[in-house]
Formats: structure tokens, C-alpha cells, sequence
């Protein structure tokens, strides 16, 4: 590589810098808001007393598989319990907005033809990359002293200025992994879609491969190989390691090098992975709209399906220990056997303890797994959500690339072509909850000593009770799209609320009645209550009720009304 | 005969921006029409109305005498669109978005014309196996223009189906275009190369800041401007001057040369015989000058 590789990266870098500053802006402010504004509500929700109690749920293995190892126990201060509880999540945010910004400044402008003009200016051939990357820096450095800055304004006194300095940095570590990661990939693939495609993958697949080294020691390995896992041995507000964030940023800085080097190697607007020559003919796909629909879907649905499967599986496989687990944790033990339950089991050893719990579960008719497997359901549903809004978001971007007057030019009437879009995300909500409960069962099946603890019937029950909710959450899109297509992206900030509302409140933070406003908020979970038939009836015709709302108002309204 | 297009009083604000004002237009069917004006003038606005993917605010827009809004499903039927500046799928292939429009817009269960989207594919010259997203701008546009061509349509709604094409295709383009209308198909045709106007069109429209400022064919347009006079006579020309419809009159030595009003010709060219005509040359507007005549404002009658 010559030195006249890099000429005028600063100057490009100025460039970029300019025309990300709102974007990265925004991420930046949005984030520090949510993370930061999160921790006084906790904080009046959560007095200290009930805060000892809140500890052992952090260590029920399907939490430590979600969110990681219970370091909170450790010292038991509240910062210990926010960092626990709320470290992953912020740096997996953190690493798409790092993917987005990678993907825009490379890939997709060199799709555009824009970073052909850049190359016929007297720049150097990694100025462009370089130029990204300094961009990436500036903007994950900036991130992680506004978080800081932000978590130690609290005041909380179990928050102090080094651990909030260290959550900051993190986050911004695992960010330029991440910025890395995408640039890497950026190389790689021919096209902005697949560069990105690559590192959601990547993301997905280092997230799941921390879990079993959070869950059992042994495997410690997995989790120190994992980006993720790494931010989470930091350990901010309890020990305070510092080691993970040089390893972080070493390991950005090597994924960094072989992204020059292949961007060194590749000609422009070609990938290392070349593209085969597509089909010169259109399948039957292209004979119908839902099918041109189904066929843009196509790669993401497969995507989350297999995803579903590999979560279920990964949360079954902890179910074998849930026994004992359950025995040695307060929380479960109150839930299971009652104030008058703790107090005979008082003294009892585990294995007796497990006796008597099973034999109790028994009585009240269900089981420890299914307990535990209900639980995921109702958490894991929350996520199934994310893949239908974008698979019915994907009408808006269509009509934004002005693609979906092309169709509506062809004899193609609106209610056929939205309601296509419509029917895949509904069929799609219950196919991926399926594709959940086999990955959970085929696993239990394995790791229960007695299969007959959770049968299949059950799981699906647990699983499908939560598919009208969903479908209520694709007719509140459809309707945006229809009525108010500027402001489809706000569909996203109403699923942010039930996710909230959904996850965090099984801490009982918050009262009853904001679960009221998300469709979540009325399905029963298994098997403690009992699914109410006419509830998932009203759900399901809501549903169907916002769709229709929604394709009648598409009916009436200019296409392309995004673009003007 | 019917109108295959029928504007009435069409208008359509975005906002408060008046993109089409009042706008009647008719165009018979089997008709080349051409639809020109200058960028933003309103052409691709009127359209989209014509597609029904907009909503006229005021007026009403017709296609085959059916309401260009209400009955866009079926109209769709006998149409077909080729936008200006086309997106396509990035991760289709040409062929599969070719195959997809012409499905579309068939009968469903009527066999497609696979042997004429293949000769098309040839004489486009165009690489159907590519995705979209490698395609440059002309080879987008020749997806569309073959899917466009390859379907059995009775009107083709062109917008600037010819940017980005190169001259050799340009020409495939007219050829195709030349066949349709063999066949009486209808052409609603918007263009900025006048070549082309010249070459396809029966009557031309002029759309200047959302109002249709002229309609004819291109006779009847150069019936309205003025003709170049060069004339050499034995005998020095006088009187000119006092002539109605004789403009820019500029002497020399032995010749003149002027402007002249088509309609005021007759009356000057009998004038001019009195002095003994050695050579006389008359030049109609080219295309060029009637339309930057119409574009540009200050040129508004």
C-alpha cells in the first residue's frame, strides 16, 4: 500500500462528517435519552427493599442467556442491576447504528455512483474507507462521553464517575467492533444489502454465542470470543475492568486492516464474494403481486425463521437444570409454593426442596418447564414482532423508492397489492412463533429427563395465545401506512412502549394499567392463567379491523405521497 | 373514433403548489401524441394522474372514456407505463422484472409472447441475467420499454422513454414506436428530443408551469410563428416596413431578410414580385425554435 493511498482522507472525512452530523446526531441524543432517562423511573419504581428481590431474577438462566452473566448480585447496588439488565441491549443498539453508518458512506454510495465522483477526485483509492473510519471514530468517542456523562448525571450514588466513563466507553468499544465488522463485510459483498445482511448475521450469531459461556463458566471462552460477551466483562459499576475495552478496540483495529487490504485488492463495484448471474426468466413468483412481495421478502423470512429456531433451541437447552434452579431462587419459590410453602420448605435440602415443588406444580396441575417455557414465549414474541413490522414496512419503502407505482401502473388495484403485504406479515406471524416452539421443543426433548414434563400441545398453546397481538401490531402499521404514510416509521416507537411495558415490567415497575395499551398487555401468559378464547377473538378482529381501516385509506390517498 | 386520453379541467395541488392548472387536453385514439415542456413543468404530474397513482384535486381525468381514478384497475388492462427515470428491484434480474410487468398486465391464463420479448431483449440489446442494481440508467430504461413493448396494450404511456439511451437505441426505440402505431395502437408520448417528436408525433401539446399553453399538430403549431425570409430581386426592395406581420427586417446590398407571419405571407410575397425575384428562400421555424419560443416566459402569447 502506498502512502498516496490516503490522500485527502481528512478532507473526505469532513465531508462525511457533514452529511452524517444529523443522523449520528440523532442516534446519539436518542439513546443517551432512553438509557440515561430509564434510570430515575427505575429508581422511584424500585426502593431498595424490593431491589434484593428483583436480584435473583437476573439469575434464572433464560435472563443470564438474554442479558447476561447476574453480576448485579455481586454487589447488589442498583447500578450493578441497571448495567446488568441493560448493558447488552445498549450496545447492541449501539453496533447497528455503527452498521448503518459503515454501510451508508461505503456500499451504498458507491451503488449510488457517488463514491466513483469521489475516486475521479484526486483522492486516494482507501481515502474514501480511511475517511469512514476516522468518521466512525470521531462519532463512537463523542457517543461514549455523552453516555458517560450522562449515566453519571444521575447522581445515583452507586453510579460513580469511573463506571459511568466505563459504560460510555463500552458501548463505544463494541461500536467501532461492530464499524469494523462492516466495513469488513462492505469488501466482501457486491452490494449495500448484502454487506449489511452479513453483519446483522454476524451480530446474531456472536449475541447467541455469548450465552452459553454467560450461563456456564466452563464455556467462559465463548463469551470472551464474542464482542458482546466482552462488553459485558467489563462489568461497569462493579469491578470496573478496563481490559475488555483494549481488547475491543484492538480486535476494531485488526478487522480494520483486512478491510483496507480487500478494499486494496477489490475493483469498484465488485465484491470479493462475486455475484452469480441471475435468472433470465421470472419464476411464478412474477405473476402476482403478493408473489413479486413474497419474493422481496423472501431472504428475510428465511433469515428469521431460522433465527426463531435457533433462539428456542438455545433457551431450551438450559431446561434440563431448571429444577434445581428454580429450588435455589427465592422469587420462583414465593411464586410456586406461597408465603406458607417457603415456610414449611424452611430447611429443607434442594433435592428435597425440588421434591416438594414438583410435587406442589403438580397439584396445581402444570410444570417447572412449562413455567419457564411459557415465559419465553411471551418474551420471545416481543421479537417476532421486529421482523413483521419490516416485512410490512417494506410497502412504505417501496412506494419511497417510487417502485410501487410501477405496480400500481399495472392493472393492480391498491386493496390487492397492500393487502398482499398485509397477508404475508399475518401468515409470517404465525409461521415464525412456529418455527419458535419447534426449535424450543425439539431441544427439551433432549435436555428434560422426563419429556413428558412439557408437552407439545402446551408449548404451542403458550406460543400462538400471543399471535393476535402481533396481528394487531401489523393492522396498527397497515393503518400508518394507509392513513399517515410520512409516519409509518412511528410504529416503531408504540412497539419500543410495548417492549418496555412487556419486558421490563415483569419487574412490576410500573402500574397495570400502561400494559393496557399495548395489544401484549391482554394475553395471558401459561400456565399460571388460562387462555381466554373471546379475548383472542376481539384481538384478532381489532386486527382485521385496522387492516381494512388501513387499505381503505391507501384507496384514497396519492401514491408516491411520501416523496412530495 | 373515441378519445383514448381526456383532460378536463384537470388541476392538482401539492400543498399549496399548483402543479396542473385547469388543464383540457383530448387525444384521439391511435394517436402519437407528444406531451412536451420544460423540466417541472408538470408533465410527469399529469401522468401519474392519467395512471391514477394521483388524485386530481379538481377536473376529471379519462382513459378509453373510463375515469382515470376510479377505474385504474381496468384501464391498467390497456396500458402500458414507462416512467422517465426508472427504479427497478436491486436484487431482480432484468428478466424476472421484464416477465413480471408483462404477467401483470396480461390475461391472467393467456399465454405470454415469449418469442417477441426475446426478439426485443436482442434488439435492445440488453443482458436480461443482470440484477438490476448493476444496470446503468439507459439499461433500466430498456427493461421498461421492453417490458412495456412486449405487452399487447391499445395505448403506451411514455415519460421521456428515450433518457439515457444511447442514438442506435434511440432508433430501436422509433422503430417500435413506428410499429405500434402501424397497428393502431395509441402513443401518449412525453419527450425533450424533438428529433424524435418530429419523426413520431400527430399532434404535439405544450405544458409550460402546469398550463397547457398550445395543442396541434405540428403544422398548425408552425401555422402560428413565423417563417425566415431570404430574398435577392433585380431591383432594390422597399416598402417592408409597412407591411403587417414582417419582423427583424435587416438590408443589405442586394438582398433582405426577414421574419414573417405565416398567415401574412401571401400579402408580402406579392409585394415582393413587383421588384423582380432573382432567388427567394423561406425556412419554417425548426422544432427547436417553436418550443424554446413556448418555454421560455417571456415568450408567452
Amino acid at each position: 500500500m502506498k502512502k498516496g493511498n490516503f490522500e485527502n482522507s481528512f478532507l473526505l472525512t469532513k465531508f462525511i462528517l457533514r452529511r452524517e452530523r444529523v443522523i449520528s446526531c440523532a442516534w446519539i441524543v436518542l439513546l443517551t435519552l432512553i438509557v440515561v432517562g430509564l434510570v430515575p423511573g427505575m429508581k422511584t419504581a424500585i426502593d431498595l427493599e424490593s431491589l434484593d428481590s428483583l436480584l435473583p431474577i437476573m439469575e434464572i438462566p433464560a435472563m443470564v442467556a438474554m442479558v447476561g452473566p447476574a453480576y448485579a448480585s455481586i454487589t447488589g447496588t442498583f447500578g450493578a442491576l441497571y448495567t446488568n439488565f441493560m448493558m447488552l441491549f445498549t450496545a447492541i443498539t449501539v453496533a447497528l447504528m455503527n452498521i448503518f453508518l459503515v454501510a451508508r458512506y461505503t456500499r451504498t454510495d458507491e451503488e449510488r455512483g457517488r463514491y466513483e465522483v469521489v475516486r475521479s477526485l484526486p483522492t486516494g483509492r482507501l481515502a474514501n474507507l480511511s475517511a469512514v473510519m476516522i468518521t466512525v471514530v470521531i462519532v463512537n468517542v463523542v457517543l461514549s462521553a455523552v453516555l458517560g456523562l450522562g449515566m453519571y448525571a444521575t447522581g445515583d450514588e452507586s453510579m460513580c464517575f469511573t463506571g459511568s466513563m466505563l459504560w460510555g466507553m463500552t458501548n463505544g468499544a463494541v461500536g467501532l467492533v461492530f464499524a469494523a465488522l462492516a466495513a469488513l463485510f462492505c469488501q466482501l459483498s457486491s452490494s449495500s444489502r448484502g454487506a449489511t445482511g452479513y453483519s446483522f448475521m454476524a451480530l446474531g450469531f456472536l449475541y447467541l454465542l455469548r450465552a452459553p459461556g454467560d450461563m456456564n463458566p466452563d464455556m467462559e471462552i465463548l463469551a470472551r470470543i464474542s464482542p458482546l460477551g466482552l462488553a459485558l466483562r467489563t462489568e461497569a459499576y462493579i469491578e470496573n475492568n478496563f481490559w475488555p475495552i483494549y481488547i475491543l478496540v484492538a480486535a476494531a483495529a485488526v478487522i480494520t486492516a483486512a478491510a483496507f487490504y480487500f478494499n486494496h485488492v477489490r475493483d469498484i463495484d465488485q465484491g470479493i464474494i462475486a455475484a452469480k448471474p441471475g435468472r433470465a426468466k421470472g419464476s411464478f413468483l412474477m405473476k402476482t403481486p403478493a408473489g413479486l412481495s413474497f419474493k422481496l421478502l423472501k431472504s428475510g423470512i428465511i433469515v428469521w425463521l431460522v433465527s426463531m429456531f435457533m433462539l428456542g433451541a438455545s433457551y431450551s437447552s438450559v431446561l434440563g437444570e431448571i429444577d434445581e434452579f428454580i429450588a435455589q431462587n427465592d422469587m420462583y419459590r414465593t411464586l410456586i409454593l406461597g408465603p406458607a410453602g417457603i415456610e414449611f420448605t424452611e430447611g429443607f435440602t434442594v433435592e428435597q426442596t425440588v421434591a416438594f415443588m414438583q410435587a406442589a406444580v403438580r397439584q396445581a396441575g402444570f410444570t417447572l418447564p412449562e413455567l419457564f417455557s411459557a415465559m419465553i414465549n411471551n418474551i420471545m414474541s416481543l421479537v417476532t414482532v421486529i421482523a413483521l413490522l419490516i416485512f410490512i414496512l417494506k410497502a412504505v419503502h417501496e412506494e419511497r423508492d417510487i417502485r410501487a407505482e410501477l405496480i400500481h401502473a399495472a392493472p393492480v388495484s391498491r386493496t390487492r397489492y397492500l393487502a398482499g403485504y398485509a397477508a404475508i406479515a399475518f401468515v409470517c406471524a404465525i409461521v415464525l412463533q412456529f418455527a419458535l416452539v419447534i426449535g424450543l421443543y425439539g431441544v427439551a426433548v433432549t435436555s428434560l429427563a422426563d419429556p413428558s414434563e412439557l408437552t407439545f400441545l402446551f408449548l404451542l398453546e403458550a406460543n400462538m395465545v400471543y399471535v393476535p397481538a402481533l396481528w394487531v401490531m401489523i393492522g396498527v402499521t397497515v393503518l400508518l401506512i394507509g392513513a399517515a404514510p410520512k409516519a409509518s416509521g412511528a410504529i416503531w416507537g408504540y412497539y419500543a412502549y410495548s417492549f418496555l411495558v412487556v419486558f421490563i415490567g415483569r419487574l412490576s415497575v410500573f402500574p397495570a394499567w400502561l400494559s393496557k395499551l399495548t395489544p401484549f398487555g391482554y394475553i395471558n401468559e401459561l400456565p399460571m392463567k388460562q387462555t381466554e378464547p373471546l379475548t383472542l377473538a376481539v384481538l384478532t378482529a381489532i386486527a382485521a379491523a385496522l387492516t381494512a381501516l388501513g387499505i381503505f385509506f391507501y384507496n384514497r390517498r396519492d401514491i408516491n405521497a411520501i416523496t412530495h | 373514433m373515441g378519445y383514448s386520453v381526456e383532460l378536463e379541467n384537470v388541476s392538482k395541488f401539492f400543498g399549496k403548489t399548483e402543479a396542473l392548472k385547469d388543464v383540457c387536453l383530448q387525444v384521439n385514439e391511435g394517436e402519437v401524441f407528444a406531451y412536451i415542456g420544460p423540466n417541472g413543468a408538470g408533465k410527469s404530474t399529469t401522468i401519474r394522474v392519467l395512471l391514477g397513482i394521483l388524485k386530481a384535486t379538481k377536473g376529471s381525468a379519462k382513459i378509453f372514456g373510463r375515469d382515470a381514478w376510479k377505474d385504474a384497475v381496468e384501464i391498467h388492462k390497456k396500458i402500458a407505463y414507462v416512467p422517465g427515470d426508472v427504479n427497478l428491484w436491486p436484487n431482480l434480474t432484468g428478466g424476472e422484472v421484464i416477465d413480471l410487468f408483462v404477467n401483470l398486465r396480461g390475461d391472467r391464463g393467456k399465454k405470454t409472447d415469449d418469442a417477441l420479448r426475446n426478439r426485443l431483449i436482442k434488439d435492445f440489446n440488453l443482458d436480461p441475467t443482470k440484477k438490476c442494481r448493476t444496470y446503468s440508467k439507459g439499461n433500466r430504461q430498456k427493461v421498461a420499454l421492453v417490458a412495456a413493448f412486449a405487452s399487447d396494450v391499445d395505448l403506451y404511456i411514455l415519460d421521456e422513454p428515450t433518457s439515457g439511451l444511447d442514438p442506435l437505441m434511440e432508433q430501436v426505440f422509433q422503430a417500435c414506436v413506428m410499429e405500434q402505431k402501424s397497428k393502431g395502437k395509441g402513443v401518449f408520448l412525453s419527450s425533450h428530443i424533438m428529433s424524435e417528436v418530429e419523426r413520431l408525433c400527430d399532434r404535439v401539446g405544450i405544458i409550460r408551469e402546469g398550463e397547457l399553453v398550445e395543442v396541434g399538430t405540428l403544422d398548425e403549431l408552425r401555422h402560428l410563428t413565423r417563417y425566415t425570409m431570404e430574398v435577392s430581386a433585380e431591383r432594390q426592395i422597399t416598402g417592408l416596413n409597412n407591411l403587417a406581420g414582417v419582423h427583424e427586417l435587416k438590408e443589405k446590398t442586394n438582398s433582405v431578410n426577414f421574419l414573417v407571419d405565416t398567415p401574412a405571407m401571401g400579402t408580402v410575397v406579392a409585394h415582393l414580385t413587383q421588384f423582380g425575384i432573382k432567388k427567394i428562400e423561406s425556412t419554417p421555424p425548426s422544432l427547436e425554435e417553436l418550443f424554446m419560443r413556448h418555454y421560455k416566459k417571456e415568450g408567452a402569447s
